[in-house]
């Protein structure tokens, strides 16, 4: 677009020299126009930067969830809750909205759908999108009001310096006096080998026996299907399946991005763990844990991770040992005893 | 027998196979300096000793060949290019992985899933184009070395 427009105004320009040379205009009417045409376009452009800044503020993925709803793919409340979470997860950015005092009814008018179906096709604008949720804000058919702080502020729970409060799920007992905190991709070959070789005797020697906790911290970096698995797993633990539907995850795991950790395939996963299918496709679609794998990718990030599997064993001191790579645990036993004689 | 292109033979296998086995996680630094081969890793491993003893052989008889033969350097090149895929193959999660994907973004990312994904048939590969120009060497040093002989008799 941007292109085009100056490629259009250097079209012009050379259109005025041309007529100048043919002698059809004089030297300040050449001059006045190149003027014109250079004031004109930085107008333009300008208009259309400003309007691309708030372009950005809307994922274009929600155009799919739209174009979905639009095609009665998902339902109304599916779509509601979505904006819901979008909005206060300030994925989706939506400008201040007055609470309409006459509200007609809490039903979403079927103009809005038009609406939504029209942006997922680009037959509208951004804006005239916003405008639709911003109606249904103004009817408070859309509840923004418990903004993402809350999530952000809720129970930040540290071990050492490491927040675990957004793991999985932890194995072992409260008393134990080591905690393993492992960082992990699921499309990661050599994580999930770990997983089903060595994950075992690490069970039996340091969690079963109490020694350790073991909790499980989302580090995607290989890609989008990565990203989309980590969310998966917190979707199945939302029905307390997490463990479950980690084990499926790594014994699937076939490659990078090559569509073993696709939505169709982890819903796939889901069905056959004999999850509640419908919300687990929901929880998925609408990026409901999101933020969760954001934050434990940060977490590791913060601490040093660069690619996984990467482990840190903390103990009661807060004494942090980094294992890098999937070693067998009788490193992480001899890191423990050598963490106990201190 | 030349016992200096032996030796320089046994350095390149060193020098190539303790770096590729650190990047493929065989060998962990940390928190300790050990060494370790999981049975289901076992094929990878093999992988890499042969494509680094390989490349040793086949180098240093290059390099043979280019002292004292004035050959060209096609077949190094050749040599080079298997031990370079059979590196690369397999580099995903540990060390060329996320270089790859730190320093080139969205394609470091491509090419780490190209090479992870590929990982067995790259090696393969290597392996294939190795052989290949050991053989050619083999069958080069023999032509060239009877042709001088012969010209040394007349």
């Amino acid at each position: 677009m941007v292109l085009s427009m100056v490629q259009t105004s250097i079209s012009l320009m050379e259109i005025m020299f041309y007529l100048k040379r043919q002698k059809y205009i004089t030297k300040n009417k050449l001059n006045f126009s190149l003027y014109t045409i250079l004031l004109v376009s930085v107008f333009i452009l300008f208009g259309m930067s400003s309007q691309s800044v708030s372009a950005q503020e809307i994922p274009s993925w929600i155009k799919n969830t739209a174009g979905w709803w639009a095609e009665d793919k998902i339902n109304e409340n599916d779509f509601v809750n979505g904006i819901e979470y979008l909005i206060q997860n300030e994925i989706l950015k939506i400008p201040q909205t007055q609470i309409s005092k006459t509200q007609e009814s809490h039903d979403i008018p079927p103009w809005i759908k038009n609406t939504a179906g029209w942006w997922a096709r680009n037959q509208i604008s951004d804006t005239d999108f916003v405008n639709g949720i911003q109606y249904l804000i103004s009817q408070e058919i859309v509840s923004v009001t418990n903004p993402s702080q809350a999530l952000r502020e809720s129970t930040i729970q540290k071990i050492g310096t490491f927040d675990i409060s957004k793991a999985g799920s932890v194995e072992g007992y409260d008393d134990a006096a080591f905690t393993i905190i492992m960082f992990s991709d699921y499309q990661c070959e050599k994580c999930a080998l770990w997983f089903q070789h060595e994950k075992n005797l690490l069970t039996e020697e340091l969690i079963d026996s109490g020694k350790a906790r073991f909790y499980h911290l989302d580090f995607p970096f290989l890609g989008e299907d990565s990203f989309l698995a980590s969310e998966a797993s917190h979707c199945a633990n939302d029905q307390n399946r997490y463990a479950d539907y980690q084990k499926i995850l790594y014994e699937k795991q076939n490659g990078i991005n090559n569509g073993w950790a696709s939505h169709d395939s982890l819903v796939g996963y889901a069905a056959d763990l004999g999850l509640d299918t419908k919300q687990f496709d929901s929880c998925l679609l609408w990026d409901k844990h999101k933020l969760q794998v954001q934050h434990n990718k940060e977490v590791g990030s913060f601490h040093g991770v660069v690619g996984t599997p990467v482990f840190f064993i903390i103990n009661s001191e807060d004494i942090i040992k980094k294992i890098t790579g999937p070693q067998p645990p009788m490193i992480f036993q001899k890191v423990v005893e050598e963490l106990e004689s201190n | 027998m030349n016992i200096r292109y032996i030796f320089l033979a046994i350095i390149i296998f060193f020098s190539l196979c303790l770096p590729l086995l650190a990047v493929t996680e065989f060998l962990f630094l940390e928190p300790y300096v050990f060494f370790y081969v999981p049975i289901y890793h076992l094929p990878n491993f093999l992988s890499i000793v042969i494509i680094s003893a390989l490349t040793g052989l086949v180098l240093s008889m290059s390099v043979y060949r280019i002292r004292f033969l004035q050959a060209s350097t096609k077949k190094l090149r050749s040599g080079l290019l298997g031990s370079i895929l059979g590196a690369g193959a397999g580099a995903c999660c540990g060390g060329v992985g996320v270089a790859l994907i730190s320093i080139f973004g969205t394609v470091g990312i491509a090419a780490t899933t190209f090479l992870t994904n590929l990982e067995i048939p790259l090696r393969l590969i290597s392996i294939g184009i190795l052989i290949f120009t050991y053989l050619m060497i083999v069958k080069d040093l023999n032509r060239e070395c009877n042709l001088n002989f012969d010209v040394k008799e007349r």
